[in-house]
């Protein structure tokens, strides 16, 4: 999964229960979801500043 | 009948010419036959043509004797630049004599040289009315003479002084020059000069190596001009592919090839020397352009050096501004290399906290409405518990099989029916039953 993708499926998840479309059996599922996907963007961001870090210090 | 003598006869006529034409007269003839006998003596042949010029209307003998010959002829040669020849018209003073043995004959007295040169100039203008009336009279003489005169085809007589001379001259030249020349050998003078030259000229037109014709006659004793002056003769030289240099010309007279060659000069020697200018000049020529493409060459260096002293020191200038220029540029893509990522990864972090938190509200929210709706549903449970109508006072009514009785038609009088208040049941048997 690429950071985009993960981006894109946050966004849809917050804005579905922004509108309140989740059924509350539901909801604990897809926060969970929500949350490993924050988990992973994160991982990714940081990544990617280090290699740019170390790169710019190269 | 006393018969004469044939000498008797002749004796008469004689006397009748001595004494009807005693006196000597001017005759107008043309020399039909001309020679100059061992004696000395110069016998001719004189003739007079009809109009068409084809038939003969009369003829006479006639004799110079030897001194007159010697006293006339060369006063003759020296007006006319022509000898006594066959096919000259003269005018000659002549006394008529009558021999018995050799008949009738002119003796001549005297000559008029200018009759002849009238009419050697009236043959001339003739001709040439006649090449102008054809078109040709300036076809050779407007062409233009090559740069380099060096293949020179030569027609003259092998033997002649004058083309040794012409060739000594040429090849002597001072300049150095080199001439490639050729004779074509003709006769130069008498009655074969016509077809002779024109065989050497039709020889050299075929070759497409010559730059001109150099047509020459030998020198020494003045000859025969009238030769030259020719129809077509002078139709093949005007019509000559290639300049035509003639040097056949006498010193007090002309030919008709004078009036139509591209160049006339007067003796072989004077041809040469015509060629060997015109190499001069254009040696000379070519000097003055070698002089001008060195002083151009040279200005042309000269700038060159001062271009390229000029480009030794705006160069680095240039490079260096260029340089400092591209460094800017670097640097700046560096710093928005550094600055990008970093912007980016903001960016995306700030994003990626919205989107945490608005899962986080949200979540949160969707728990609180939950819990709002079964709240409310509570209530809304509670306000329909019949325990509770039951302490305000209602009571429920079931009949005898345990049915709640909603309606007064489902019982009768004596039914049993049970009642069943806030604090217990009551038993009762209907008396009576009123319908609403």
């Amino acid at each position: 999964m690429t950071y985009e993708t993960a981006m894109r499926r946050l966004e849809m998840l917050a804005r579905e229960m922004e509108a309140g479309d989740v059924a509350i059996d539901l909801l604990a599922t897809k926060l969970k979801e929500a949350q490993q996907l924050l988990a992973f963007c994160k991982q990714q961001l940081t990544k990617a500043d280090k290699e740019v870090k170390k790169l710019l210090d190269e | 009948m006393t018969a004469l003598s044939l000498f008797e006869l002749n004796q008469r006529v004689r006397a009748a010419i001595e004494q009807q034409l005693d006196d000597t007269y001017w005759v107008e003839a043309e020399i039909a036959e001309a020679r100059l006998a061992q004696n000395g003596h110069f016998y001719l042949e004189f003739i007079q043509k009809d109009a068409s010029g084809r038939s003969l209307v009369a003829r006479a003998r006639a004799v110079m004797w030897a001194r007159t010959y010697h006293l006339l002829s060369p006063l003759f040669e020296r007006s006319t630049g022509e000898r006594l020849r066959a096919g000259l018209k003269v005018r000659v003073e002549a006394a008529v004599e009558f021999h018995e043995l050799y008949g009738l004959s002119l003796r001549i007295v005297d000559i008029d040289p200018a009759y002849t040169l009238g009419d050697m100039a009236q043959r001339r203008r003739e001709i040439l009315a006649q090449l102008e009336a054809d078109g040709i009279l300036e076809d050779n003489r407007s062409l233009s003479l090559p740069l380099l005169l060096k293949h020179i085809a030569v027609v003259s007589s092998a033997g002649a002084a004058g083309y040794g001379d012409f060739c000594d001259q040429l090849h002597g030249n001072e300049y150095g020059l080199y001439f490639d020349v050729q004779l074509f050998s003709a006769t130069m003078q008498g009655q074969h000069v016509e077809a002779s030259v024109m065989a050497a000229l039709e020889a050299v037109a075929n070759d497409p190596r010559w730059d001109c014709v150099v047509i020459i006659r030998g020198g020494g004793a003045t000859s025969d001009l009238a030769d030259f002056d020719s129809y077509p003769l002078a139709a093949a030289v005007a019509q000559m592919p290639i300049p035509v240099i003639v040097g056949i010309g006498h010193e007090r007279d002309d030919t008709v090839l004078d009036y139509i060659a591209h160049t006339r000069v007067k003796t072989p020697t004077a041809a040469a020397a015509f060629i060997i200018d015109h190499g001069a000049q254009q040696l000379a020529s070519l000097d003055e352009w070698q002089t001008t493409i060195l002083q151009n060459a040279r200005l042309k260096i000269e700038a060159s050096k001062q271009q390229l002293t000029r480009m030794t020191t705006l160069l680095p200038r240039t490079f260096a501004l260029v340089q400092e220029r591209q460094q800017r540029r670097l640097e700046q893509l560096a710093t928005r290399l550094t600055t990008a990522p970093r912007q980016q990864f903001l960016n995306a972090s700030h994003r990626l906290e919205l989107v945490s938190n608005r899962l986080a509200q949200a979540a949160r929210m969707n728990v609180q409405n939950a819990k709002f709706k079964v709240q409310n549903m509570e209530q809304k449970l509670a306000a329909l518990d019949p325990a509770l109508l039951l302490q305000r006072g209602y009571s429920l009514t079931f009949t005898a099989d345990g049915r709640l009785l909603r309606n007064a038609d489902d019982i009768k009088a004596n039914d049993i029916i049970t009642t069943r208040l806030a604090n217990g049941t009551v038993q009762s048997q209907v008396t009576w039953k009123k319908k609403q």
